[in-house]
């Protein structure tokens, strides 16, 4: 659902991108209500807030949950990650829930570090009940709140936290507690952002996969910040990679079947399923460098925790704390899908089983 | 003998079997934050190939409680904000290749890389550009690779563009041997964040573009003066800069620690407000990072960088990286506090959905009734 967000969108409005270093708009949404707690939502690449701006996509630029909604109109199942990630069935069968923050911003006309700087804003105005950033009219006060993000949310996140930039978030006593979740988080840049940047100039390169990725291939400033270099540069500056609490990583299983989920599972988005697939091939594939489709594990995966099982790479860079928590299935395009809301994804009525994306994992960034 | 061997490794099995069955029963215990552990089954397997999951075909829940699959939680964090473990040095300023396929089926890759990330104006920006076979690891004929560059967030029309060389002139360090080179001067004009691109031709294989980004700076209008002190101070390592300052602003020095053989300790910051003119900016070392790593002094002071950060737009202007900044005095690694970090906590009234203040709030967009997982759960 994600990825197939940004790609579809990508491939309809490929113009009219925007050069803009000011602040773009964020919006902030109560999407399920709850009683544990609040829990953000931070989505990855995508414009979900400025429709007069390229790229923008109407799925979830006019549906707060659209982001996380593995929406059959899409060629999903209809399951919400922030649902899921938001709920504990109680011994009695009832249900614990937590409220679902969604916060969107436009990841496509601003480099990630922009985008950061304007979720950052929005999630001041939620901690103090104001509206600075304009993301808030309602003015909802929430002195403190859990942050579960995909794929870019997760460079925006580690921004926030490494940077020191927010203490009314991240420092003592600030709104941001718990340990930040990230599915697929491109805390080490995509580098599909890099491998397919120059897609549109080569004759023979990934020529069936052209339509379908041409939202990485689009030279948008989102991507353009995404690939491996610049996140990597921004480590080395002490930009990136310097969180000062514990951040979780679902990550990819990695291994020759981390492409896609085909030798798992069939699933309902069998088509994006395959095309990851492809993409790996296309763009080149090793066993040291193990893929969910689109972000590449052992680049993507800095960890303080590399012996853990299936654990990542431990970078010099990323001297914070990362800490390689779930090896998921679930590849890129549908980070949550069916297939593991079927085989891993259900909650008896004393547990969660956290290892599918999204269950229940709102109420581990607590 | 293969008898014994047979029987060491079937006691191998049952303790190890004990082992995990004393782990999992350990951690149910002592993680209150976890769910309730009431029996035991393995962890899932790798679940076989199946049509096409709808949301009709979730399967029943167990018919009993089974033991869910809980990841292992990280260790507490025993270290402040501004003292992070090193595991080894890496130098600011820098990035690092950024590296594509030369085309579908090549095994041949295309590796483009920013001489420095951090460019301090009238510095020239250069760029590296190779094709290099993996197999052999020798780099081939790019037959003259081209780039350019522009501002980040400027469109097509921006580019300025040129040869890459190959010829020992014009900052290629070795003539011919297929490292392809290429340096602007660009000038005021391009002073922000800065994308590059390199773009090779080859027959069979298409256009290919790479790209890299960097900051283009004049540097943030402040400088360490090379004065340096250090002390000891309740149980952490103190260590002072002066800096000249040339324009008021927030700056942030960051600085490795490392021991008298270059082992990596630690990453250190700090943030102060400065105003103009010379000053002091302290950093500190927490003790356990240094009595931990058990290395004694004296300690070197390497890869410095200070930057000029404007928070309110998300930017800085970084300044070159001073490899090598200050010996210390020779502490030693005892001298130092093993006490751990412990965030202070002084929390105010919480506010949360409950409030009183927030009864106004906007209703969910989507009420419980409507919670898919509330449909799907416990059938």
């Amino acid at each position: 659902m994600r990825s197939s967000i940004l790609i579809t969108s990508l491939v309809v409005v490929s113009l009219g991108i925007a050069s803009t270093a000011e602040a773009n708009k964020t919006r902030l949404d109560i999407v399920w209500g709850g009683t544990q707690g609040t829990v953000v939502f931070i989505h990855g690449k995508g414009n979900c807030t400025e429709s007069s701006l390229g790229s923008f996509d109407s799925r979830c630029g006019n549906d707060a949950h659209g982001y996380w909604l593995n929406s059959p109109s899409d060629g999903g199942d209809g399951h919400d990650f922030m649902d899921e990630a938001t709920v504990r069935v109680n011994a009695n069968g009832t249900l614990t829930t937590w409220e679902a923050i969604a916060i969107r911003y436009d990841g496509e006309n601003q480099g990630f570090w922009s985008a950061a700087n304007d979720v950052a804003a929005c999630l001041k105005d939620l901690a103090a009940g104001t509206n600075g950033s304009g993301c808030n009219p309602s003015l909802v006060h929430r002195t403190s709140f859990g942050i579960v993000v995909h794929s870019e949310g997760g460079a925006i996140i580690d921004r926030i936290l490494s940077t020191g930039w927010f203490p009314e978030l991240t420092g003592p006593n600030g709104a941001i507690i718990g340990s930040p979740v990230t599915s697929a988080g491109a805390l080490a840049g995509a580098k599909s952002a890099s491998a397919l940047y120059g897609i549109d100039g080569a004759s023979n390169f990934c020529t069936s996969l052209v339509s379908w990725v041409a939202g990485w291939a689009l030279k948008t400033p989102g991507t353009q910040s995404l690939t491996r270099s610049s996140v990597i540069g921004e480590a080395r500056n002490g930009l990136a990679g310097k969180s000062p609490r514990w951040v979780l990583k679902i990550t990819s299983t990695g291994g020759s079947g981390s492409c896609n989920n085909n030798f798992v599972d069939g699933i309902a988005e069998s088509v994006n399923d395959s095309k990851l697939g492809l993409l790996c091939g296309c763009v080149g594939f090793s066993s040291n460098d193990d893929t969910d489709g689109v972000l590449w594990q052992f680049d993507t995966d800095p960890t303080s925790n590399p012996s853990a099982s299936n654990g990542g790479k431990l970078r010099s860079e990323y001297t914070g704390y990362y800490w390689h928590w779930v090896a998921s299935f679930a590849n890129h395009s549908h980070n949550r899908n069916d297939a593991y809301v079927s085989k891993y994804g259900y909650q008896s009525a004393s547990f969660c089983y956290p290892i599918s994306p999204g269950t229940c994992v709102g109420q581990y960034a607590w | 003998m293969r008898g014994e061997r047979r029987f060491a490794a079937g006691a191998l099995l049952v303790l190890g079997a004990l082992a995990l069955l004393l782990y999992l029963l350990g951690r149910g215990r002592d993680d209150p934050a976890r769910p309730p552990v009431t029996a035991l089954t393995a962890a899932p397997a790798l679940p076989p190939a199946a049509p096409a999951a709808k949301a009709d075909d979730l399967p029943p829940l167990p018919s009993e409680q089974v033991a869910p699959l809980v990841p292992d939680s990280p260790p507490p964090v025993v270290l402040p904000p501004d003292t992070q473990a090193l595991s080894e040095e890496f130098v600011p300023g820098t990035t690092e290749w950024d590296e594509v396929p030369l085309g579908e089926g090549r095994r041949e890759v295309i590796r483009f890389l920013a001489a420095h990330y951090n460019v301090i104006a009238p510095q020239p920006i250069v760029l590296y550009l190779e094709v290099v076979d993996p197999a052999t690891g020798k780099r081939i004929d790019a037959a003259l690779p081209r780039a350019r560059i522009r501002p980040f967030n400027a469109g097509d029309d921006a580019w300025i563009e040129a040869a890459m060389r190959d010829d020992g002139q014009g900052g290629d360090e070795v003539a011919g041997d297929h490292r392809y080179t290429a340096s602007f001067s660009p000038g005021g004009k391009l002073l922000g964040r800065v994308l590059a691109e390199g773009v090779v031709e080859l027959a069979k294989a298409g256009v290919r573009r790479v790209p890299q980004s960097l900051i283009y700076t004049n540097g943030p209008r402040a400088h360490l003066t090379g004065r340096w002190r250090d002390e000891p101070k309740d149980g952490h390592l103190y260590l002072s800069a002066e800096l000249a300052v040339e324009a008021a602003g927030t700056f942030t020095m960051m600085a490795q620690l490392v021991g008298p053989a270059r082992q990596p300790i630690a990453l250190v910051r700090a943030t102060d407000q400065l105003d103009a003119g010379t000053h002091w900016m302290t950093l500190r070392v927490w003790g356990k990072a240094i009595r931990d790593s058990e290395i004694d002094g004296p300690y070197e002071v390497r890869n410095v960088l200070l930057r000029r950060d404007m928070t309110e737009r998300g930017d800085y202007d970084p300044g070159p990286t001073i490899l090598s900044a200050h010996h210390t005095r020779p502490y030693r690694a005892n001298d130092f506090s093993e006490a751990a970090y412990v965030e202070p906590t002084a929390r105010g009234e919480e506010i949360g959905p409950g409030h009183p203040s927030q009864r106004n709030n906007p209703p969910p967009l989507h009420g419980d009734s409507e919670r898919h997982s509330r449909q799907s759960i416990g059938r």
